[in-house]
């Protein structure tokens, strides 16, 4: 009797007790830091000797800064393009190997097979898909060349080490690598759309591909957006491949906004600059997240 | 008839477009295992794909030679470390959030929740700067545990502990359970594709992270970094030796994920607990 009556009294406590842990760790390594990066970003400090604080000197600088534009360009270029391919490619992949398997169009083995081998690429390291990439398209003599030259075309470029290229390549294996991840998601979701419908629907005379549109699509709404949710910001903070295989470059054509924060803070050891860096990044990222939580949510607001 | 050639056009069209399918998602894959065989200096004279000279050495210099055990070693200890602790972490948490009502509850989770939109890069320098003071460079400490406390963990673990039944919390209080034992020996066992699916995630992402290990650690390195480092100046690159890692690291890993597949698929639809 005695023990319940304690845990009783006790419980109130119990959801503080539960939750303390993450909240600690969260609060010390995660908001803490926060906090500080903005002090830091109204300092001109190199990490070692004393610090100034030069108020909005370094804001100041950044929007006179063209390689912090350069950086921001880039960033979003290539963001948004790979957003632009990736999304209908996952889903148009995503419904059209359901299909297959559904319909049993080839064995249950091949259908399987593939779809394994769409989740194998996220299991490699970045970098290292990007030195594969290197030695497919990157080499005088690289895998791409090689296929190239048996067609009849002579070709030897470097596909990586080129200004113009360079920023597609990038586009190309991080788009290589990561269509199997958000694949998993739209999969699951196919999996989990009512039948009936799409049997209502053919009895009233509709065909496949009005169907997709029309039924598939809608309900996989929340799962589209928060694959584009989520990849967006993730893809915004790359950072790997440009920096293993061009650091940045060449002429800093693959120069994106994480490259410039690292170079600040370990070459040029700008401590204070490249947190006013990483606070702009942040209110940036901020700002395209609320963005899209508007559109996303304004029929709701209806 | 018709139907019968309908349905070979058909499936003529579905194997093609698997067939390029496969080519597409293969050939890194087969590149980088084909040139683990190659030379280093065939890499840049000869121009045929496959090796004309077989050969086994990157695989024999990859493991003698470099660090290489000593990078998956140490890859496994962060990335298991971080797995073990972020999901017992996260889980308790997330069964706080979902089944007990306290001061703040709403609030606390929406800060969590807002944290994802912030990028991870706002936190190096302090961090840097801190884990400098306190010693933790270059330690396992500093890779584990700042990223234990994971807002998609604690979200995860929520929406799906959310659907489980209370009677089963309240008739094993009324047999005495205490809270914790409760979320030990009830709510854990429930859990599990919850847990499936963040031990891939969280293993995951720590298994191939680079730059938070390139700026916290220099002789401890992870296998991302090690591997990264044969690539190194244009002079001394060994693409090679270096394919020769990735293959060696890519089947285990493949194996790992692809069998726990399914649970990331459960895990993620935060399905509702029968009964």
């Amino acid at each position: 009797m005695i023990k319940k009556y304690k845990n009783y009294y006790f419980k109130n406590w119990y959801p503080y007790f539960f939750i303390s842990p993450f909240f600690i760790l969260f609060t010390i390594f995660w908001i803490g830091p926060i906090i500080v990066s903005f002090y830091y970003s109204f300092l001109q400090w190199d990490g070692i000797s004393k610090a100034v604080f030069i108020g909005f000197d370094n804001y100041k600088g950044l929007f006179s800064d063209p390689l912090f534009y350069k950086a921001i360009k880039n960033t979003f270029i290539l963001t948004f393009s790979y957003e632009i391919i990736l999304i209908p490619t996952v889903i148009i992949l995503s419904v059209l190997l359901a299909n297959i398997a559904e319909r049993n169009l080839a064995g249950k083995f091949i259908s399987n097979f593939i779809r394994s081998s769409f989740f194998v690429p996220i299991t490699m390291a970045m970098v290292i898909v990007a030195i594969i990439f290197d030695l497919v398209l990157g080499q005088r003599y690289g895998t791409l060349n090689i296929l190239l030259n048996s067609l009849g075309i002579t070709s030897n470029i470097d596909w990586i080490h080129n200004p113009n290229t360079a920023m597609w390549v990038i586009l190309l294996l991080r788009l290589w690598r990561n269509t199997g991840y958000y694949m998993i998601f739209v999969y699951a979701g196919l999996k989990s759309l009512p039948k009936d419908v799409y049997e209502a629907a053919k009895v009233d005379g509709a065909n496949s591909l009005g169907a997709f549109f029309k039924i598939t699509l809608p309900l996989l709404k929340n799962i589209i957006m928060f694959i584009i949710f989520m990849s967006l910001i993730w893809q915004f903070q790359l950072f790997d491949e440009p920096w293993v295989l061009t650091g940045g470059g060449p002429n800093n054509a693959t120069l994106v906004i994480l490259i410039y924060l690292y170079k600040n803070i370990i070459e040029y050891s700008r401590i204070g600059y490249g947190s006013a860096i990483s606070y702009v990044f942040t209110l940036i990222l901020i700002l395209i997240a609320i963005l899209q939580l508007r559109v996303f949510f304004r029929e709701k607001v209806k | 008839m018709r139907e019968l050639i309908k349905n070979i056009i058909i499936k003529f069209f579905v194997y093609l477009f698997l067939l390029v399918l496969v080519i597409v998602i293969l050939t890194p894959f087969l590149t980088m295992i084909v040139t683990s065989f190659k030379t280093e200096n065939v890499l840049y004279t000869e121009k045929s794909f496959f090796p004309k000279s077989f050969t086994l050495d990157n695989y024999i210099k990859l493991i003698k030679n470099t660090d290489f055990l000593k990078w998956i070693k140490n890859s496994l200890i962060v990335a298991s470390g971080r797995t073990i602790l972020s999901i017992f972490i996260c889980t308790l948490a997330g069964f706080g959030f979902a089944k007990y009502s306290f001061r703040g509850k709403n609030t606390l989770f929406l800060i969590v929740l807002l944290s994802v939109t912030i990028p991870s890069a706002v936190t190096i320098i302090p961090m840097f700067i801190w884990m400098s003071k306190i010693n933790w460079i270059d330690t396992y400490k500093v890779l584990i545990i700042p990223a234990v406390a994971n807002a998609f963990g604690i979200y995860l673990s929520r929406q799906y502990i959310l659907g489980i039944d209370d009677e089963i919390m309240d008739s094993a209080r009324i047999d005495g359970c205490s809270e914790f034992k409760i979320y030990y020996r009830i709510i854990l066992p429930l859990i599990k594709p919850v847990i499936g699916a963040l031990a891939i995630f969280i293993f995951l992402s720590a298994w191939t992270e680079y730059l938070w290990p390139l700026i916290m650690v220099s002789k401890l390195q992870t296998y991302p970094i090690g591997l990264s480092t044969l690539y190194g100046d244009i002079f001394e690159r060994q693409l090679t030796l270096l394919m020769a890692g990735a293959s060696l690291v890519v089947i285990p890993s493949a194996l790992i994920f692809l069998s726990m597949q399914k649970q990331f698929v459960a895990g993620l639809t935060s399905g509702s607990v029968k009964g």
